[in-house]
């Protein structure tokens, strides 16, 4: 015989289902189409459709968080936009992981709750420690270690989200001097870019004492100087 | 000579080297006409660095990330570094090419873009991947000695070419009395080259124990354990066996009687090109790669022995066979058999046909 669930957590989520208003045939369908569309990498395609079944009041949270999903891909996307659908989808079914994971992701994004920090020059313990005071220093926002070490293991290790960007030495013989000029910023930017507008975090080397500086808000990432960071 | 290309290799993560590894070979025919530049996902990067290339890293996606998010962030990236380093052609290794890469690409149309794609999938695994095929160029598929037997996907959808297996040719290959020197292996001993991941070694339930327990038992048998250069984690081994990290521990086979490793594409034909004689035990947890189909050809063929975790007896018993020096006389002299085609040569004529 089948074993019934008893927490009443599994009881409450299946009620829940139930009382949620169903999605009609289109909808399922059309959401279908869309998934096809966006996995095949026609974006622009998912986003028509997907805004279409919301416009004819899409009941469905994976047609919401599909939504999210294609705006996110767009050339310029609207942040805002995106996560107006993950909060739609969460109001449909608020245990939803996906749409949970997604929804805390955005709110970082449009929020600007992202800060790059470049820890170049330090390798090995020393990367580790900066980026613990960077962790501490900056909570609660989410710090984004960009290193120019190889050795990955030790930030890996200590759970940060990092990224890489390699030291001039490194860079191919093949590039230009116009190619080579302001790489490490236009990097940070790019990066910085890649994380929807998180602010850079200029820093001098973590001596004892040391108050460090940031960018002011006024020098936002588009605007800022090709200057190499310290 | 036609003008020197800018060439990007980009690799998945992946559970081992593979990936890098077989670019890594293809890159070191092709360096000497074209520029070379890697960007992978994995945290082995420096070992691309360590052989001379300029090298880019992203991370994978972390647990709790959206797969939207990083898809876009991995397509960024990828737009980003086709600019920054003018960017005429494109390798991909991996079994699954990433929604970002594939729209990145596709805005980019002047790119010509290679599919590195092994085979030996896990039936009925992939069918999402494998229709990215017709999105690229080229789709090079490298040979695999135990291909007769594979079932997968990609038999269903071959490539364009057929090339022998690719194995990164080490530099410099030391004979035996150079590399027991280097590694300080007594000349007399058997020695044994343990290549599981050395992570479990001081559990005492792990399969690098039993190994170890066994081996110990056995007159003049030298253990050594080869640690990746992917784990950052100290080991303390057990009285009596070494621990190496190298990169490509194949330049120093000739120092061992024998091994036991898992059959990962690399391993595999490293052991069968370098005619190790090996105890295979196949990763039985990978997603796509099947090991075990591997692992059984070579076993079947008498050029190795298969044990499948769990199983003790056969255990000790493969163990026993490749301690016996008749029975890896006879791997030997089957593995010499093998058709050694180069395909790290033969894919890097084909992306240099493709470029040209």
């Amino acid at each position: 015989m089948r074993k019934l669930p008893t927490d009443i957590r599994t009881w409450r989520n299946r009620a829940l289902q139930l009382l949620r208003p169903k999605q009609t045939a289109a909808e399922a369908e059309g959401r279908h189409q869309a998934i096809n569309a966006y996995h095949s990498g026609h974006y622009e395609l998912a986003t028509e459709q997907l805004e279409g079944l919301i416009a004819n009041g899409a009941r469905n949270e994976w047609t919401w968080l599909w939504a999210a999903r294609s705006e996110i891909q767009d050339e310029d996307p609207d942040w805002e936009k995106a996560y107006d659908y993950a909060t739609r989808a969460l109001e449909i079914r608020p245990q939803f992981p996906a749409g949970q994971r997604l929804h805390a992701e955005l709110r970082n994004y449009i929020e600007n709750r992202s800060v790059i920090v470049p820890l170049f020059g330090l390798r090995d313990r020393a990367l580790v420690h900066a980026a613990q005071d960077m962790r501490k220093l900056h909570a609660p926002l989410t710090v984004v270690i960009v290193t120019d070490s190889l050795d990955f293991g030790l930030l890996h290790r200590g759970g940060f989200d990092f990224d890489y960007v390699p030291t001039p030495e490194l860079l191919p013989d093949f590039l230009t001097d116009e190619q080579r000029n302001g790489y490490q910023m236009r990097r940070l930017k790019a990066i910085a870019r890649e994380r929807s507008g998180a602010r850079i975090f200029r820093r001098d080397y973590l001596a004892p004492g040391y108050i460090p500086e940031e960018v002011s808000d006024d020098q936002s990432v588009n605007e800022q100087s090709d200057e190499q960071p310290s | 000579m036609s003008q020197r290309k800018n060439i990007l290799f980009m690799t998945s993560n992946g559970a081992g080297l593979g990936h890098l590894t077989r670019l890594m070979a293809v890159a070191d025919h092709l360096k000497q006409d074209h520029n070379v530049v890697f960007f992978t996902l994995s945290r082995a990067a420096a070992i691309t660095s360590s052989r001379g290339y300029p090298v880019e890293y992203l991370s994978s996606r972390r647990s709790g990330e959206s797969t939207a998010l990083w898809n876009r962030r991995l397509r960024k990236r990828v737009e980003l570094l086709i600019e920054e380093y003018d960017i005429d052609g494109l390798v991909f290794d991996g079994t699954f090419p990433y929604n970002g890469l594939m729209q990145a690409l596709a805005k980019l149309p002047l790119v010509k873009t290679v599919w590195m794609r092994r085979g030996m999938w896990k039936p009925g695994i992939g069918e999402h991947s494998i229709v990215t095929a017709e999105r690229f160029n080229l789709v090079i598929e490298p040979g695999d000695f135990a291909e007769e037997v594979d079932v997968g996907l990609t038999t269903q959808h071959p490539s364009d070419n057929s090339i022998g297996p690719i194995v990164l040719q080490s530099r410099e290959i030391l004979n035996r009395t150079d590399a027991r020197d280097e590694l300080g292996i007594g000349h007399a001993s058997t020695a044994v080259l343990l290549l599981l991941g050395a992570g479990q070694i001081n559990d005492t339930e792990s399969l690098t124990s039993e190994i170890v327990r066994d081996l110990q038992s056995r007159p003049e048998t030298q253990i050594v354990l080869g640690h990746s250069v992917l784990s950052r984690q100290t080991i303390e081994p057990p009285p009596g066996v070494q621990v190496v990290s190298i990169y490509p521990i194949s330049a120093y086979f000739a120092a061992f009687d024998f091994s036991v490793m898992a059959s990962g594409y690399n391993s595999f034909h490293e052991a069968l090109w370098y005619k190790l004689p090996t105890l295979f035990v196949p990763n039985m947890e990978t997603k796509t790669d099947d090991q075990h189909a591997r692992a059984k050809w070579a076993h079947d063929h008498g050029m190795a022995r298969m044990y499948v975790e769990g199983q003790q007896a056969g255990l000790v018993d493969g163990l026993a066979q490749l301690a016996d020096v008749a029975t890896r006389r006879t791997m030997i002299d089957r593995m010499a058999t093998l058709a050694r085609d180069d395909g790290a040569s033969q894919a890097s004529e084909l992306i240099a046909e493709m470029l040209a």
